[in-house]
């Protein structure tokens, strides 16, 4: 049995809780509904530097983010798309020590002093330049062929401009404007007492004050495009192939993420694997990597590899893709990838901070999760299910396509054909 | 390595020369003869030239940042945008000079990358001329041998004839007609 508890308290927070019995170690976060997706382009990158204020301030004033390391427990924050996200965890018997701290992040933050501003925004600078170097961004660059600059295609770490010249007061007013109760998540994973947790956290959260929300959500590009960057000339290019998905809740969710591990899983044994790098020896890195959000989701396959020889690459993942939709998969794939996907999700699931995070995701989308469900849509994927989702996705009107590097992208677009 | 900016970046329209080049490359210039006819969106194009979406609006972007085309309207639907596109300017006047700083190598090949220009336009337009009766056209084609101070008064004459054609435009009207002027020393012996 799966036992969640969700509590809303008058101010209009979220409280979910799952308690583990046997387990003496314990998570506990807070999500607010406040990502990269909500700026625009004069404020694209603030998310991200907000919540690197909030940590900061929790180091700088009281020092309570150092007392509470050196009782052994882990912290971290993210920014991402949909959501910014603070959590702790450790043993259980800190569970109120972590409740306090979130509170004192969350509720109680009013800034910084300029100088720790300062350090801060050329911190994130130094991330941001860090990140705009690295092939790594080609799965947000994706997203923006996928669906523009704005949405779930707005880059997270964003604007260095913007990041250079924003001011307190603007991050103050995006911190007023939406980490709100009402926005927001509290999740708490472990071993720990639901009624005397519940009373902690009221304790610590009923003063937060509710306020209206001041948000616009940008609109997505109706047709998939493309995203290029040729200034990159160095040895490697990179690229992705990627299709719009359906959403998180989608009945198609674990059958995509089937075919997924099929075609791209990491290692040698996947099909685009097999037909780029072990028959061909054209890469070393080809993989698959799948996004869900809220409202919508991508699937892509990326391959490293030489500039010249990128439309080679691309053309095999299309004949690869074409294959799939002609003759479908094989029942020992589908069962190795199910098998795969089953051990994953319960290997997340007994890290207290992964499933943290996965309950934390399904609760900023007010999505209902139990484990046993989750395993039983998955043991339910079939070929027929799969190839009703493959023929929808893999169409050439539903795909985008991100390069980084020297490479002539016009013949690689010769060798796209997906009808 | 540099910092790259986060914005949508298509730098293939930094230089000169590969705007000019990449401006003709693929559909290009499809994409420019049908929205003579009228606006457009990405799927309509894309169904016409039978090409995926994605394709049409690498080359669409290419267009807008060459200044040939401009959104026209935008369609909302929920949280979705979709975009029409026009020419912006009918007459395609971008072939009728080149600039004086250029090298010898940057002249030849911006000349090569107008001849294929008005030659992908050429090709459109005398093609379907069948559809049609002989009132509707006219092609003709002369070549003499004349002394070259003579050309510019001639000129004149043909950018007068040529105002006078574009005089003619009536909006309300369905069917559009393109006149394309080529009057060029010629070699046959590149």
């Amino acid at each position: 049995m799966y036992e969640l508890m969700n509590v809303y308290l008058e101010n209009g927070l979220k409280v979910v809780l799952h308690r583990i019995p046997s387990s003496k170690t314990m998570a506990c976060g807070i999500w607010v509904k406040q990502g990269s997706m909500y700026e625009d382009d004069q404020t694209s990158g603030l998310s991200h530097l907000l919540e690197h204020l909030i940590v900061t301030s929790g180091n700088s004033k009281n020092n309570h983010l150092a007392d509470i390391e050196s009782k052994g427990i882990v912290y971290n924050a993210t920014t991402t798309k949909e959501f910014t996200s603070y959590y702790f965890s450790g043993i259980s018997e800190h569970l109120n020590t972590c409740i306090s701290a979130l509170s004192n992040l969350v509720v109680e933050f009013d800034g910084v002093n300029d100088e720790a501003f300062e350090n801060e925004k050329n911190v994130v600078l130094r991330e941001a330049s860090s990140y705009y170097s690295s092939f790594k961004q080609i799965s947000e660059r994706s997203s923006q062929a996928l669906w523009g600059n704005g949405n779930v295609g707005r880059i997270i770490v964003g604007d260095v401009e913007n990041i250079g010249k924003s001011s307190q007061s603007q991050l103050m007013d995006l911190y007023n404007q939406s980490y709100t109760p009402e926005n927001s998540v509290l999740v708490i994973v472990g071993g720990f007492d639901y009624y005397q947790t519940m009373d902690f956290v009221k304790e610590r959260f009923n003063h937060w004050e509710d306020r209206s929300i001041r948000r616009e959500v940008a609109l997505v590009n109706k047709e998939p495009g493309v995203y290029i960057n040729t200034q990159n000339k160095t040895d490697n290019a990179i690229v992705s192939v990627c299709f719009k998905l359906p959403e998180f809740e989608s009945d198609y969710r674990n059958a995509l993420e089937v075919v997924s591990l099929i075609l791209g899983d990491g290692g040698v044994n996947s099909r685009l694997a097999q037909e780029i790098r072990v028959k061909r020896g054209l890469a070393y890195i080809v993989n698959s990597y799948e996004s869900f959000y809220e409202d919508r989701g991508l699937l892509g396959f990326a391959s490293v590899c030489q500039p010249t020889i990128v439309s080679n690459v691309v053309e095999i993942m299309i004949n690869e893709f074409a294959k799939c939709k002609k003759e479908g998969f094989s029942p020992k794939e589908i069962s190795a990838a199910k098998n795969k996907l089953i051990t994953k999700r319960i290997l997340g699931l007994e890290n207290v901070l992964d499933h943290l995070k996965f309950l934390g995701r399904c609760a900023i989308y007010n999505s209902t999760f139990s484990l046993e469900q989750e395993i039983r849509n998955i043991k339910k994927v079939d070929g027929d299910s799969i190839n009703r989702i493959v023929e929808e996705i893999f169409h050439e009107n539903n795909l985008g396509l991100a390069v980084i590097g020297n490479v002539d992208v016009d013949s690689v677009l010769e060798k796209i054909s997906l009808k | 390595m540099e910092d790259m900016n986060c914005i949508l970046d298509n730098s293939l329209i930094n230089e000169r020369k590969i705007v000019k080049r990449e401006l003709y490359e693929g559909p290009s210039l499809d994409i420019l003869a049908i929205l003579v006819n009228g606006e457009k969106t990405t799927s309509e194009i894309s169904r016409i030239l039978d090409l995926p979406q994605f394709s049409i609006k690498l080359y669409l972007s290419r267009l807008l940042k060459g200044g040939l085309i401009k959104e026209s309207k935008t369609f909302k639907e929920g949280n979705v945008i979709d975009r029409a596109y026009q020419l912006s300017t009918t007459n395609l006047n971008m072939i009728n000079s080149t600039p004086d700083n250029q090298s010898h190598d940057e002249l030849k090949e911006e000349c090569s990358a107008m001849a294929e220009h008005f030659n992908r336009l050429q090709y459109k337009a005398i093609s379907n001329i069948y559809k049609y009766d002989s009132d509707a056209y006219l092609i003709k084609s002369s070549y003499i041998k004349v002394n070259k101070s003579k050309i510019p008064q001639f000129k004149e004459k043909l950018e007068a004839l040529l105002k006078e054609f574009n005089d003619l435009e009536d909006l309300d009207e369905e069917m559009v007609f393109g006149l394309m002027v080529n009057l060029t020393p010629f070699e046959y012996d590149n």
